[in-house]
């Protein structure tokens, strides 16, 4: 059986017990699919397979129940080869890696706990309370953030180890992507990493400033700076790997996937057209001449913008002279002239607005996403500050925010009924109340 | 009442019940470049009105009465992966009877960041979902474009402060993908920055089919005549 469903196996209880491994097993298949890289051509010998049960279920000696496990793991997670060689079935394949997929922790699991340690590190400082638990608590922590900076590290080597598979010819082009959207996302963990480590001074300033004889404080001291400089030199490490890399995956990409002849001609016209176009300048605009031969093309009609005039009071009116028309119709003309001038004026005003608007929305965005936290009233002054007052701005981008991260369960925002001044006393007609927003 | 000058011709889509509903955007949009996929979140009901009514043996539909009233063909396109893609090809048709109506050209710093954008994202598989992550993809992992991009789009000279060269860029970003969105290329969502890439997109190539397939031609002869 090749297709692999939990539901399927659990509905069949005859079989289940076939399927469904006990711990220790479990762990085996796991160690066997690292090893292999999820690779059901790669073997393994038996002898590996024996010290991979040995190790997980304790046996120190050959026996007869190891013999009966291996029996066991045929039926569906592995094959026999040759020469007592074993490789996984897809399977196991399939098993392990929705296993992996489904325990996966990321960057962000930590955050929440992280805070809360210096949270309580802090409340016990402020109450002068024993730190005894806390270091024993966070002696765990410091073990898990080392398992998971390891863990990326362990993936970044079977990366670049696939990559070189593929730069000798040995795997198929196509993962290439693979391995760059991986990269991509250890990039994006190691920097969550960066920014939980945020308050990492404060940890060490904290212990740093605690004043006790206790042996085990001042231990604890000691082991809190080195932690904090080791996971620092450790996010170090992994962004220079991978800094290290990319470049050359890309390099590499680009030149294994122009050998697609329509793709090379594509990319070769566009340099043409970088290379070869002219410049004119107009003042402060210019524009961009293609190359002779090289035609515009027509996209759209020019927008239609339609003309409601309104309806005249009716006066009875003497017949006018012919002149007294060709002036009435001049000065409809103008009139018209001037709505579309105004008109046109008042769009493009709303469109800079709107692009402000924009603007501080993306940094918003980027001090949450960076920091965790936003705290609005700072990003409300800078506006005013920026664009000369301008409230509507400044309103509209707290409306956006709140629009955008009220109904997102990975953030809160949390709106105290204090009245916040401007620090500066620039603005001491805009009173506004204290809002946060950050992630959970 | 008929009199000598009525004809009867009966457009079928007219009698749909969801004429009155979505015809005149549909029309207004058609003219002003939209392009109309069944991909894009905002136009299903529009797509499917146009792809009920585009064309029928025997009956007068949207293909006809755009071709008999304006003289404009409306188009029906699909890309690699068979998602079709609706539009009125001024291209082939020019302005068809609407000979007074000005026409617009898509800019060329327009087509210069489309074609970029459709090197990264599509041949080099680099998939980017905001205006932020191409612009920051452009500056990381493409040097190589960089230089001649600034030169030619932002008539850069190295006198300018590369932190303004930059914004600039990312602001021409912002605009470009703003007018694909317009035309119906790609789907901007509401906070005008993250994107969706629709399958019109492709237009951006295959409107300059033969361009692309003359450059090296056109490259090659000008060489030889500078050596000249």
């Amino acid at each position: 059986m090749e297709n692999y469903s939990f539901v399927d196996i659990l509905k069949k209880p005859d079989e289940k017990e076939k399927y469904l491994l006990d711990r220790e097993t479990m762990f085996v298949i796991f160690d066997l699919f690292e090893k292999t890289n999820g690779n059901m051509e790669k073997s393994f010998t038996e002898e590996e397979l024996i010290n991979y049960i040995m190790k997980y279920h304790k046996y120190d000696k050959y026996v007869d129940n190891i013999k009966q496990i291996i029996s066991n793991l045929q039926d569906y997670y592995i094959v026999p080869t040759f020469n007592k060689e074993y490789t996984l079935r897809s399977f196991a394949i399939k098993f392990a890696r929705l296993f992996k997929e489904e325990v996966k922790t990321e960057p962000s699991d930590f955050q929440k706990p992280f805070f809360n340690y210096y949270s309580w590190l802090k409340k016990c400082k402020e109450e002068d309370e024993g730190i005894e638990t806390w270091i024993k608590v966070f002696d765990n922590f410091k073990f898990e953030i080392f398992k998971e900076l390891d863990n990326l590290l362990k993936q970044i080597r079977s990366e670049i180890k696939q990559f070189k598979e593929i730069f000798t010819e040995k795997s198929d082009n196509y993962n290439i992507y693979k391995i760059n959207k991986s990269l991509d996302n250890i990039n994006k963990q190691t920097d969550e990493f960066k920014i939980i480590f945020h308050f990492d001074n404060e940890i060490s300033k904290l212990m740093r400033d605690w004043k006790s004889e206790n042996a085990t404080i001042q231990l604890a001291k000691k082991d809190i700076d080195s932690f904090f400089l080791s996971v620092n030199q450790k996010i170090l490490y992994l962004r220079n790997k991978i800094d290290h890399i990319k470049p050359r995956l890309n390099q590499f990409i680009k030149s294994a996937f122009s050998h697609n002849s329509f793709n090379r001609k594509i990319e070769e016209y566009f340099r043409f057209l970088l290379q070869n176009s002219e410049i004119e300048k107009k003042g402060n605009t210019h524009k961009i001449i293609f190359p002779v031969n090289i035609p515009n093309k027509a996209i759209l009609l020019e927008p239609t913008n339609f003309i409601a005039i309104k309806e005249l009071n009716r006066i009875k009116q003497n017949p006018k002279s012919d002149d007294d028309k060709n002036t009435d119709k001049e000065q409809i003309k103008q009139k018209l002239e001037t709505e579309r001038k105004k008109q046109f004026e008042n769009y493009k005003k709303n469109n800079e607005i709107e692009k402000k608007i924009r603007k501080y929305l993306i940094e918003a965005d980027k001090e949450i996403n960076s920091r965790g936290v936003l705290i609005f009233e700072n990003l409300f002054y800078l506006i005013l500050n920026t664009e000369k007052k301008n409230l509507y701005i400044a309103t509209c981008v707290a409306y956006e925010l709140l629009k955008k991260y009220r109904n997102e369960n990975e953030f809160k925002i949390d709106i105290v009924q204090n009245i916040i001044e401007d620090k500066n006393k620039d603005f001491k007609n805009f009173k506004l109340w204290q809002m946060k927003i950050h992630k959970i | 009442m008929a009199n000598e000058n009525s004809q009867n011709i009966n457009y079928l889509f007219f009698n749909d019940k969801e004429v009155n509903d979505v015809f005149a955007e549909i029309d207004y949009e058609l003219k002003n470049g939209v392009h109309f996929q069944s991909k894009h979140p905002k136009q299903e009901k529009k797509y499917n009105f146009i792809n009920r009514h585009y064309k029928k043996q025997g009956e007068l539909e949207l293909k006809d009465y755009y071709f008999n009233l304006y003289g404009i063909n409306l188009e029906v396109k699909e890309d690699a992966d068979n998602n079709s893609y609706y539009f009125l090809d001024f291209i082939e048709s020019g302005k068809g009877k609407l000979s007074k109506q000005k026409i617009t050209y898509l800019s060329e710093e327009y087509i210069l960041i489309g074609l970029l954008l459709w090197i990264i994202h599509q041949i080099y598989g680099n998939s980017m979902n905001s205006c932020h992550e191409f612009y920051e993809t452009v500056i990381k992992d493409y040097e190589d474009f960089k230089e001649d991009l600034f030169r030619t789009i932002l008539n850069y000279s190295k006198d300018n402060s590369m932190f303004s060269v930059n914004n600039k860029f990312e602001d021409k970003i912002y605009e470009s993908i703003e007018k694909f969105g317009e035309l119906g290329w790609i789907y901007l969502h509401e906070d005008k920055n993250t994107f969706q890439i629709m399958p019109s997109f492709e237009r951006i190539i295959k409107m300059n089919i033969n361009e692309i397939q003359t450059a090296r031609e056109i490259l090659e002869s000008k060489k030889k005549k500078n050596e000249e």
